[in-house]
């Protein structure tokens, strides 16, 4: 017997009450909850409901009556069940770290490959050029328009995101952004460490290194996370159309 | 069910195996392959199974292909080049532990 779609929005709202937060993690658990229903069902005559809580506790979930107060709040009344998700959340725990290796890996294969691309070259000339060339004028301009040029992405990305082209609560793409925050926030960490460390303010020959040596790093973090959000809507799209 | 601590060493390979056997598979599928071959002897579960195929596509072994069935998306596991590579190293690797479990338990002692 197949499933109903309100059948598969039910599931995919007690995995979302279970604890599991990410769609991409849902649809792969979904179907599998899914497709054991529908096997139960036909070969045992379960209900949905049975069914459900069998495949939900073979994840290894608890499951537990569910009570809700009456309208006149005196009275707890049963109210069906409900998973602890428990089962649910070690295996999205497990993906992520997971998600995590295959990033890394990804990761350096991209940084690897930059280095063979002619684009690449010309953008990061480019880039020496212009901070080069206005550090003449003003150092203080010089490295506003360096983290401009290395920045600019994050607001394609916002841009992006606020108009709906990259899907939210993606685990993937959660996990790719990581790379980028981590490259950020060593603009944070070097300049205080060095203001600790020597009493001054780091200066712009410094400064400017710092973004030359870190520009094909956080280049291939860009194009790490465009890689992903790319892969990730048509699955999206795939899955809301 | 057999004893499932004693499977649990295999499951990589397993999945390798029915992967190379059948080109692509999803994970309800691959439960469920297992049950039918062995006949209800041996169950993967679905805390063991997710793991392990997050990690042989973490490994580079599997690649995913995602299609549509029904009202629901299908996630399809497949072995890639190295991981066919792989299953060929597996494979010979769980034989001759097989072979040596045999000539162990075979094995007659004498003191």
């Amino acid at each position: 017997m197949k499933l109903t779609q309100e059948q598969i929005q039910y599931i995919d709202n007690y995995l979302k009450r279970s604890g599991v937060t990410y769609w991409d993690v849902r649809a792969e658990l979904l179907d599998h909850i899914a497709s054991a229903i529908e096997e139960e069902i036909t070969t045992n005559k379960s209900t949905f409901e049975e069914a459900l809580k069998s495949v939900s506790i073979s994840f290894g979930n608890q499951v537990r009556k569910r009570y809700i107060l009456n309208k006149d709040n005196t009275k707890w009344i049963p109210a069906g069940t409900f998973s602890d998700g428990e089962g649910f959340k070690k295996l999205q725990r497990e993906k992520q770290k997971q998600i995590g290796k295959k990033n890394m890996k990804a990761y350096w294969k991209q940084v690897y490959q930059l280095f063979f691309s002619a684009r690449f070259y010309a953008e990061f000339i480019l880039m020496i050029l212009l901070v080069t060339t206005i550090s003449k004028f003003s150092e203080k301009w010089a490295l506003g328009v360096a983290f401009l040029y290395l920045l600019h992405p994050i607001f394609l990305i916002a841009y992006k995101y606020f108009k709906g082209e990259i899907p939210k609560k993606s685990l993937h793409i959660h996990m790719s952004m990581l790379g980028l925050v981590l490259w950020f926030n060593l603009f944070n960490l070097v300049p205080n460490c060095y203001q600790i460390f020597f009493d001054t303010k780091l200066d712009f020959q410094i400064y400017a290194w710092m973004l030359i040596l870190l520009y094909p790093f956080i280049k291939a973090s860009f194009v790490r996370y465009n890689n992903v959000c790319k892969k990730y809507k048509k699955h999206y799209d795939l899955m809301v159309n | 069910m057999g004893n499932s601590k004693l499977y649990r060493g295999s499951l990589h390979t397993i999945i390798l195996k029915l992967l190379e056997e059948h080109g692509k598979m999803y994970g309800y599928e691959i439960t469920q392959k297992v049950k039918e071959i062995t006949k209800g002897e041996l169950n993967i579960t679905e805390g063991a199974l997710y793991p392990a195929l997050h990690k042989l596509e973490a490994e580079e072994l599997l690649d995913v292909e995602v299609a549509k069935v029904e009202n629901r998306l299908r996630k399809y596991y497949k072995l890639t080049e190295k991981g066919s590579k792989e299953t060929v190293t597996k494979l010979k690797e769980l034989e001759e532990y097989i072979r040596n479990m045999h000539t162990l338990v075979n094995a007659k002692w004498s003191i």
